[in-house]
């Protein structure tokens, strides 16, 4: 049986944490859980301590991409093969990570993307257009590969990605790295999985930072992978 | 504008370019933060070779020779770039005075629980 970690990362989500958790403790014993307290200004943490989790409690706040590498930290010092990123709000329900296990050991793949327009549509909002740019950008970027969630946070990973995500810079957990892997030679998948919509507390990407995120992303994609290092 | 002064334009806007490239092929960099270097590097070629665009702007502001624009435009871009590092650096000085207060606290406190578990023994 292959260890499995799921992270967390988690910046103020003290309405849906205890839901979170609970639910992997109770429903999922199988794998493991680390929460990422990613400096966190509302109750996270001291929900945290008191309910017991397993909890990696950065003092500072360092972004997603921080929280994330300090997960994959955590998943080579214990030796764990597979890491599944979930959010720390209740979108991603935990009953995917076995089909995207399942993905994972059929296709020998390296990464498996949670993906809500695997088989389904994508709908036409200002965020899904936005998504669309960056699906296309990557399409062909890569000479054909295409990724229809490519901002789901819900992703696994496998031992050799744990060590790139963990300690190597520019590899943060969005779909500029995405692009960048496929063209070093790593395989991609995608399975459908169902998300809920957020029930409670704020999203990481907010309408104001989305526009410099979009702009990031297609600068990463469409100019910056091209001089990165492949290996 | 002067042909020399375009040439140095050029050559500046391509040299910013293959430096933060490089900087990005050593994985020295953040790609968020090498936008801007590039975009300057876009502008500084731009200038070089269609000096027009730099003629329109210079109009506009009723200066007398272009490459006064030039000057301040490039001033502006850099007081920009300071103003924001500095912003930066103030949050960053921020973090290490949280960083350094949470590690004092955090190793004062498993002091304490290892001496009161070998209290306990």
């Amino acid at each position: 049986m292959n260890k499995v970690l799921l992270v967390i990362p988690a910046y103020n989500e003290a309405e849906n944490i205890e839901r979170v958790v609970d639910e992997i403790i109770n429903n999922y014993p199988k794998y493991d859980y680390v929460v990422v307290n990613d400096g966190s200004r509302d109750d996270t943490r001291k929900i945290c301590r008191r309910r017991g989790y397993n909890l990696l409690d950065l003092p500072i706040n360092v972004g997603l991409a921080g929280a994330i590498q300090s997960g994959m930290k955590y998943a080579n010092y214990y030796g764990y093969d597979y890491v599944v990123q979930i959010d720390g709000d209740g979108q991603h329900n935990p009953q995917y990570i076995k089909d995207m296990l399942e993905k994972m050991e059929s296709s020998r793949c390296d990464i498996v993307i949670g993906s809500r327009f695997k088989t389904e549509r994508k709908p036409v909002t200002a965020r899904m257009i936005g998504s669309q740019l960056i699906t296309y950008a990557i399409y062909i970027t890569t000479r054909g590969t295409y990724i229809g969630d490519v901002t789901s946070g819900m992703r696994l990973f496998n031992k050799s990605m744990i060590k790139r995500f963990g300690y190597q810079m520019n590899y943060g957990p969005e779909p500029d790295t995405l692009a960048y892997l496929i063209n070093c030679g790593i395989k991609i998948e995608e399975v459908q999985v169902e998300m809920s919509e957020r029930i409670a507390g704020e999203s990481y990407l907010n309408v104001a930072n989305s526009f410099t995120y979009m702009v990031q992303m297609l600068f990463a994609i469409l100019i910056f992978q091209w001089f990165r290092v492949r290996k | 504008m002067s042909i020399t002064l375009r040439i140095v334009l050029l050559f500046a806007g391509i040299i910013t370019a293959i430096w933060i490239l490089r900087k990005i092929y050593k994985c020295k960099v953040k790609l968020g933060d090498a936008i801007y270097w590039i975009c300057m590097a876009i502008l500084l070629v731009v200038f070089g070779i269609i000096p027009e665009s730099a003629y329109f702007f210079t109009k506009m502001l009723g200066i007398q020779a272009p490459v006064n624009f030039i000057f301040l435009f490039m001033l502006a871009v850099v007081i920009e770039k300071l103003f924001t590092l500095s912003i930066k650096v103030s949050q960053l000085e921020d973090k290490i005075t949280v960083l350094s207060a949470e590690v004092a606290l955090r190793s004062n406190n498993s002091e304490k629980q290892i001496t009161e578990l070998k209290e306990k023994r």
